[in-house]
């Protein structure tokens, strides 16, 4: 599907519910303003600073940078889309923002978003503690040939003063449909809120989370190591995915009929509907993937679920196209690009 | 603050909210409970935009010494009204110019004041040096107390050491 990118092709540690695993570092240069008060000439000369550091990095990093001025509005939602640039990033007016990946586009580095630098090494599965060894990597690299504001009380000193300290945040993507179904998601996440995590849904509005797709993340970069806040939220990510594979199995053992029904009427819809919204899509997708973590379903074929579902976004669709599609167009390739990945079972109903 | 909450239209908006939606930038002045109505921005609105007015913006001593009126960072001009509105900072020196305002939010957002993660080896440096001193000074203590004179002799010129190379 294009260009490699390890968390949507590849599935990792406990991939029946963690979908991806991300850490970000913020770092500023030293006597430079934040981006929230950089003009576009001194913003210009603080972007050229970092990439001729990314130049100078191990080739082995093979980090390639892009000036978002140079992409087209496509590409730079295919970035957000792809979690490897924020929306803020890739907002008009465009100034002097750069995204710098590597060739698996697990890291990739944003320049001029909130901070001068956000460091994101994003993996497959439950690999927090992985994805913080590589940033942790990089940022030696990038601290070798760059002074970083930093000092002795506040720690790295960011933008906002939520993420001074370590500048770390790291997250979860999780698919929680059992727990959705169950209607136990609501009082998970608020015990969450009170122990300091982040629970968001991360398609569509509000709490409910379309596609029972969320992001679990730390909210406190100061006062703790980068590896005590690593280890706190994966024992927060272990214990989400112990809720949702005991709700899994309570929805088998109660209401087999009805989880059955459930599921394969999705699978039925997603094989044979010639329409899809991207809304109606994620619901499905999610449905049908619920039935594959518990056997009820064969498993989608040549491609994952994280994949699919980045075919519900209009930019990662279009790049799957080939084109440019208008609304109508992308609901009805959007149906016909899901049921390829059907296709081992059709004939079998 | 004049501007009202334009959600309900019967409060001073209290924070003021930017929102990317379809690549454009959308500023929204919200009340907070309000703001705790939007369930989905209330996570990056409590905490990120916490400096932007749900926490009056008082020195701890009071006596109506408010960030908007205090000084401007020397480096590069912000002011607290601009701290107040935005909810960022201006550049890390800001830090140290706003720190009596800024300390103690800092403080309720992450529950510490100090900073236990990684040090940069550039411009960390001296906190590096500090950090090991302060520790090879309680093992001495420790040495000490514990009557191990030859570990402490030990420990003692380590942090000469230290001290020397914190000189050059
Ligand atoms: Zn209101
Ligand atoms: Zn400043």
């Amino acid at each position: 599907m294009g260009a490699e990118t390890a968390w949507m092709q590849a599935t990792g540690p406990e991939g029946d519910v963690v979908m991806a695993s991300r850490v970000r570092l913020a770092r500023n240069l030293q006597g430079i303003p934040f981006p929230v008060h950089l003009d576009a000439e001194r913003g210009r000369a603080m972007t050229d600073r970092v990439l001729e550091a990314v130049a100078h990095l191990s080739s082995d990093w093979q980090l390639r940078p892009v000036r978002l001025e140079t992409l087209s509005p496509l590409d730079r939602q295919i970035l957000v889309e792809k979690h490897l640039a924020s929306p803020l990033l890739v907002a008009d007016p465009i100034r002097y923002e750069a995204v710098v990946t590597d060739g698996r586009e697990t890291v990739s580095i944003m320049v001029g978003e909130e901070d001068h630098l956000r460091i994101q090494v994003l993996l497959p599965g439950l690999g927090l503690s992985e994805a913080w060894t590589v940033a942790d990597r990089l940022d030696d690299a990038f601290e070798a040939q760059l002074d970083f504001a930093f000092d002795a009380d506040h720690g790295y000193l960011t933008a906002y003063p939520t993420n001074v300290g370590t500048g770390l945040r790291a997250s979860v993507m999780v698919h929680l449909p059992a727990l959705v179904l169950t209607r136990e998601a609501g009082s998970l996440f608020h015990t969450l809120a009170q122990t300091g995590v982040v629970v968001r849904g991360l398609y569509g509005e509000g709490s409910e989370g379309r596609g029972s797709i969320f992001q679990i993340s730390n909210q406190v970069s100061l006062g703790r190591s980068e590896e005590e806040m690593v280890h706190a939220l994966t024992v927060v990510a272990e214990q989400v995915v112990g809720r949702e594979r005991h709700a899994r199995q309570q929805l088998e053992k109660t209401a087999p009929v009805a989880l059955a029904d459930r599921v394969g009427r999705a699978f039925g819809v997603l094989g044979h509907a010639r329409v899809l919204t991207s809304e109606e899509a994620l619901q499905l997708l999610s449905d049908v993937q619920l039935g594959v973590s518990l056997d009820l379903l064969p498993a989608f074929s040549g491609a994952t679920f994280s994949e699919l579902v980045s075919l519900t976004r209009p930019g990662l669709l279009q790049r799957q196209a080939g084109r440019e599609l208008d609304a109508g167009e992308r609901d009805r390739i959007r149906a016909d690009l899901i049921q390829e990945h059907l296709a081992s079972r059709s004939g079998a109903a | 603050m004049s501007v009202m909450c334009e959600r309900c239209g019967q409060r001073p908006a209290a924070l003021q909210v930017t929102e990317v939606k379809d690549g454009e930038r959308r500023e929204h002045h919200l009340c907070e409970p309000c703001a705790r109505q939007e369930g989905a921005l209330l996570p990056v609105l409590s905490l990120a935009h916490i400096l932007g007015g749900l926490v009056p913006l008082e020195s701890p001593d009071g006596a109506g010494d408010a960030l908007t009126g205090g000084p401007s960072c020397p480096e590069c001009g912000w002011t607290g009204a601009q701290i107040q509105h935005t909810g960022q900072m201006g550049c890390p020196h800001c830090y140290e110019v706003f720190g009596r305002w800024v300390d103690p939010v800092v403080r309720r957002i992450h529950g510490s004041n100090e900073h236990r993660g990684k040090i940069p080896s550039r411009t960390g440096q001296a906190v590096r040096r500090q950090r090991t001193l302060s520790l090879l000074r309680s093992q001495l203590a420790d040495a000490v107390a514990q009557e191990e004179f030859e570990r402490a002799a030990e420990l003692r010129d380590q942090i000469r050491a230290q001290q020397q190379t914190g000189e050059v």
